[in-house]
């Protein structure tokens, strides 16, 4: 609804009572009231106020309503001319309704009529301006849409010429129509020797442009119709294969295919630090390694000059007890060079499990007696609770063995190291049988690890026993058991001890 | 009178070979296991130097240190620290001395041992 905004209103009228009458009513209700007393004068004040809205009797001496009418149309189409007609002037009202007035009120003239006259050329008023309004905004908006539209143009023209990654399209011919800086860098072609002339095909290795098809019709690759970070190679002027990911889709338009885009980012720089990452990463394991076992290695030879200096001092004076120390000595560090080398060898190399039929509990116990002596030697009871009822099975026994050894060592170890003296320390092996697999455990009631300790256990070469460990022996036991598609955990409590338990499946031959 | 010399070391091939280094050269030997053995037979056999380990279970080397450098009729004992890190380096002396007022120890022997400077360095301390 238009609001009354104090606009102008004109009204030419010769009666001077009905001029009054109009100027007290369309004042009260709002208007500012321009008054003529004759078509001259009125067409004159519209001339020099340009009101939206005239009020016009037809029926004057000298200039009439209809000649007012007419010069009001030709100065402007949008002013609403409302005319009043006297009794028996309908001739003169059909003829100005067909000089576009706008409305028309009888005489006399009552204030419900005029009301809706008024409200009627208003209504037409803000109509009007509302489309204009519209018409300019629409106007201005086709201007800024066209404006964007060329700076988006421009802009994307800019981003594909500059982009780094080579930006190749090709109508639905195959036939490359874009080929951008980074497409000319990366191929070695100059776009002019290309564009129109060469068919996208002819940038990829044989068979690659097979192989994006099919990436193209699957959904592996962001969806039908599209790919995304597809790796894959190209072939450059020079015929050299180019690593690339491959981002790319199927252009349509009105549901026809009309081309193909693809964005192609260049993959031998970042494959070449990719590369020197792994190289780097691995001499810095080395480093670590090799500390870690200089330290290990340290304190074997340190047995071994104790051992040689004992026998040397045994046989130059004749003492027989240091014959047998030092002779123990040596031998026992040599174990444990070769339990280091051995342990070296099975984390740097794949190995092949060598399965054969075997029996669980007697890795076990051989296990048993290796460690029984080392345990008793230490304070610690080596307990067995084998489960008799297992079957034999398909593994590899040097695998669980190896893992055995290991994790009663530490067992033993983490008894060693524990505070309390007073406890009655004891590691138990056992063995269970579970639906897959076989279940070694291994159960100490030792010092425990906290969380943090727990959580870097199978890091490389972390070992909590200084010198005296070199941090393999938990990796080694790890890769062991995965080697042969088993999995190994633990549960510890500081204080309280750890349980190990190794699961290796039992693979039954269908023979057995 | 021979003097007496206490080694501290949780492996029993350590404790071996420096007695058997010692022995042979006019020394009398007595050992012990970990640092809570190591401070009682300190306090009891009175020895003129003590070699002591400093990774051990139980109480460790560095405890061990700390309590005698802290104990008014021990602290005046030399104690020669054994050890497989690199002797005298920063860590070790850090770790050692962490508490400030912990004086240095007398000396260092680096694992594997020499039996030529375990001897020098027992027989510079002792002279």
């Amino acid at each position: 609804m238009p609001e009354n905004k104090m606009s102008k209103i004109l009204v030419i009228e010769d009666e001077e009572s009905v001029r009054l009458l109009l100027r007290v009513s369309l004042t009260y209700k709002g208007y500012e009231v321009l008054l003529a007393e004759d078509g001259e004068s009125g067409v004159q004040t519209f001339e020099k106020h340009r009101p939206p809205i005239v009020i016009t009797d037809i029926k004057m001496p000298g200039m009439d309503g209809i000649e007012v009418l007419k010069k009001i149309r030709a100065i402007d189409r949008d002013t609403r001319v409302i005319v009043v007609t006297g009794h028996g002037e309908m001739e003169s009202a059909i003829e100005a309704l067909q000089l576009e007035a706008s409305d028309f009120i009888n005489k006399p003239i009552t204030d419900g009529a005029l009301t809706v006259a008024l409200k009627r050329a208003e209504e037409v008023l803000w109509m009007k301006e509302k489309l204009k309004e519209y018409t300019s905004n629409l106007e201005n908006s086709v201007r800024r849409a066209t404006e964007e539209l060329r700076a988006a143009h421009d802009f994307q023209r800019n981003l594909i010429q500059s982009s780094i990654d080579g930006i190749v399209a090709a109508d639905a011919s195959g036939t490359i129509v874009v080929f951008n800086g980074g497409a000319e860098s990366l191929f070695g072609y100059a776009g002019s020797a290309v564009l129109g002339k060469k068919k996208m095909d002819s940038l990829y290795p044989p068979g690659v442009s097979d192989e994006i098809k099919e990436a193209l019709a699957g959904e592996n690759y962001g969806g039908k119709g599209s790919l995304v970070n597809f790796e894959n190679k190209v072939l450059s002027s020079r015929g050299e294969e180019i690593p690339v990911r491959i981002s790319g889709s199927i252009l349509f338009e009105n549901g026809t295919e009309t081309g193909f885009v693809c964005f192609l980012q260049d993959l031998r720089e970042i494959k070449r630090l990719q590369r020197e990452l792994i190289e780097s990463e691995r001499i810095s394991a080395m480093g670590q390694a090799v500390a870690g076992m200089a330290h290990y290695i340290k304190n074997i030879l340190n047995g071994l000059q104790g051992g040689v200096y004992m026998v040397n001092t045994s046989m130059k004076k004749d003492k027989p007890h240091l014959m047998t120390k030092g002779w123990a000595m040596i031998e026992n560090n040599i174990r444990k060079i070769s339990d280091l080398v051995m342990n070296m060898l099975i984390y740097a190399k794949e190995r092949e499990p060598d399965f054969v039929p075997c029996e669980p509990n007697k890795i076990a116990q051989e296990v048993y007696d290796l460690m029984k002596d080392k345990a008793a030697q230490s304070g610690v009871k080596l307990v067995r609770d084998f489960d008799p009822s297992i079957h034999e099975c398909f593994l590899d026994p040097s695998g669980p063995h190896r893992c055995l050894l290991n994790l009663v060592s530490n067992a033993i170890d983490a008894c060693v190291f524990d505070l309390q003296r007073d406890k009655a320390f004891s590691v138990i092996i056992r063995t269970r049988e579970e639906a897959d697999d076989i279940r070694f455990d291994v159960v100490d009631n030792g010092m425990g690890m906290t969380r943090e300790v727990q959580s870097k256990i199978f890091d490389r070469f972390f070992s909590t026993k200084g010198g005296r460990g070199t941090g393999l022996g938990l990796l080694v036991t790890r890769k062991i058991i995965e080697e042969q598609g088993g999995s190994i955990g633990f549960e510890s409590e500081p204080g309280k001890g750890t349980t190990f338990s190794a699961r290796f499946p039992r693979r039954l031959s269908n023979a057995s | 009178m021979k003097n007496k010399i206490l080694i501290v070391d949780d492996e029993s091939e350590q404790i071996d070979f420096a007695t058997t280094i010692l022995e042979e050269n006019g020394y009398l030997v007595v050992s012990a296991l970990d640092g809570s053995e190591g401070i009682m037979l300190a306090r009891e056999e009175n020895p003129k130097l003590i070699l002591l380990d400093i990774m051990m279970p139980r109480k460790g080397g560095i405890a061990m240190y700390h309590e005698l450098k802290k104990d008014g009729a021990l602290r005046n004992i030399p104690v020669v620290i054994v050890t497989g890190v690199t002797r005298g380096n920063d860590f070790d002396i850090h770790m050692v001395t962490q508490s400030g007022d912990i004086p240095p120890p007398a000396g260092y022997i680096e694992k594997p041992m020499n039996p030529d400077t375990v001897l020098k360095v027992v027989r510079d301390l002792l002279s």
